[in-house]
């Protein structure tokens, strides 16, 4: 029988297969530490997608999306010898990135609008693309209900598959806060939001129980 | 007063990261356990789901990674320090200034110094020829004093860096050059290497196929040229 946590992210369907991807980044990482430009750019290539869909959640300027991953992986040229493994090798290099979008975020005020349908294309098959766009605009509307630390946790959880002592690692802050964001984002996304397809029952009307 | 354990309290933290994969199979099971005995956290479950998979729909990067690679390499080109020095030096700034290019200016400077001053100081098995031979050297002329076993051109946009991580690769160092820098004597970079004509040849197949390298060949020495 299919179990009901069996639908997770299937990032961690294949537990094994994260492992094997970090220990290529680490050998990848130490092999920039020593100037390999060849393993730097695999690095840059194995990296660039993912920094541009949490990036662009920020900012639509996809200038601006260039100069902070460039930004990052500038650091990660001149710091990878320095890295000593205490974390994953994404997750270094997905908290360089986000002090550095930090800091070009505030540089360039006002805070652009997220417009994800300029510029960037949808997931998904060309039949599937209307409900790919509600269920988009749906996660939007939630998402600006929430205070910048509180979308920014959930978007490292969801959007980047971090683990919670990951994030706390990112985001400078104790477990315990990254726990304490999740939990009143979710409060506030389930008795605020919504639900999606008017399946009220889901989100709107049931009750939380601590 | 009753601390018991509140398993929907327990359920409802751990459901982020059962959503989302970072979860370990015991937190798995436990929830689990738990969704098939209660409907209000089998909601929560499902809203989370419909969330992530939102967020993971939302917006894929259609996104050419090259261009702004090759901007980043550039901008790594103004800064050859970084792969001389055991440890980076920290970052001192986002944006590239002016006095990074005056460094690779100087560094470039400090580097046909010192070719000049390993040109012109004698080794001990030619400190007798006559002073003439000291003065100028040109790469046709016979090997040098710390006998380079490979002549190297390399084109001129190439940057100190990229010229330093060849050699550092190859394993070689430049101990001559031509008056104007243009073309290098190479010599294996550590004594106890092999200077062997197997080792040579392997390193200027290695170096003919690296990018920006216009000319490479084994230097013959006059002893074993015939």
């Amino acid at each position: 029988m299919k179990s009901i946590t069996d639908d997770r992210n299937p990032r961690n369907a294949d537990a094994a297969s994260d492992a094997d991807g970090d220990a290529v980044e680490q050998r990848l990482l130490a092999a920039v530490g020593r100037g390999d430009r060849i393993a730097f750019e695999r690095l840059y290539l194995r990296q660039h997608a993912l920094l541009v869909r949490f990036i662009a959640r920020h900012t639509a300027r996809r200038d601006l999306i260039d100069e902070i991953i460039n930004d990052a992986f500038w650091v990660v040229w001149r710091k990878a010898a320095e890295f000593r493994g205490e974390s994953k090798v994404a997750t270094w290099i997905i908290g360089i990135a986000y002090r550095c979008m930090l800091k070009a975020l505030r540089q360039n005020v006002p805070p652009v609008e997220q417009d994800m349908d300029e510029g960037f294309e949808l997931a998904g098959t060309e039949s599937g693309e209307a409900e790919q766009r509600e269920l988009s605009d749906w996660v939007r509307r939630g998402l600006d209900l929430l205070s910048p630390e509180q979308r920014m946790t959930l978007e490292l959880a969801y959007y980047l598959g971090q683990s919670c002592d990951e994030i706390a690692s990112i985001m400078n802050c104790a477990s315990g806060t990254v726990k304490a964001r999740l939990f009143h984002a979710r409060l506030r996304l389930r008795n605020s939001l919504p639900a999606l397809g008017g399946d009220d029952d889901l989100a709107a009307n049931a009750p939380v129980r601590k | 007063m009753n601390h018991a354990p509140n398993p929907h309290r327990e359920t409802w933290d751990l459901i982020p990261w059962i959503v989302n994969g970072s979860a370990t199979a015991a937190q798995c099971d436990s929830v689990e356990q738990h969704l098939r005995e209660c409907a209000d956290c089998r909601d929560e479950f499902a809203l989370q789901q419909q969330f992530q998979a939102g967020m993971q729909a939302a917006a894929t990067g259609a996104y050419d990674p090259q261009p702004g690679l090759q901007r980043l390499f550039a901008r790594i080109d103004a800064e050859p320090s970084v792969l001389d020095s055991g440890r980076p030096p920290s970052m001192r700034g986002g944006r590239r200034t002016p006095w990074l290019a005056a460094a690779v200016i100087v560094q470039a400077i400090g580097l046909a110094l010192l070719a000049g001053m390993l040109l012109g100081r004698p080794a001990p098995e030619l400190a007798a020829q006559p002073a003439a031979d000291a003065g100028y050297r040109t790469l046709s002329s016979a090997t040098a004093q710390r006998g380079a076993t490979i002549r190297l051109v390399v084109s001129p946009d190439t940057s100190l860096a990229v010229l330093r991580h060849l050699l550092g690769e190859a394993r070689l160092q430049i101990v001559e050059s031509t008056a104007d820098n243009a073309a290098f004597g190479l010599a294996p970079s550590d004594a106890s290497l092999s200077t062997s004509e197997d080792r040579t040849a392997r390193s200027v197949a290695w170096l003919r196929e690296q990018p920006g390298v216009l000319l490479v060949e084994p230097i013959v020495s006059p002893g074993t040229a015939h």
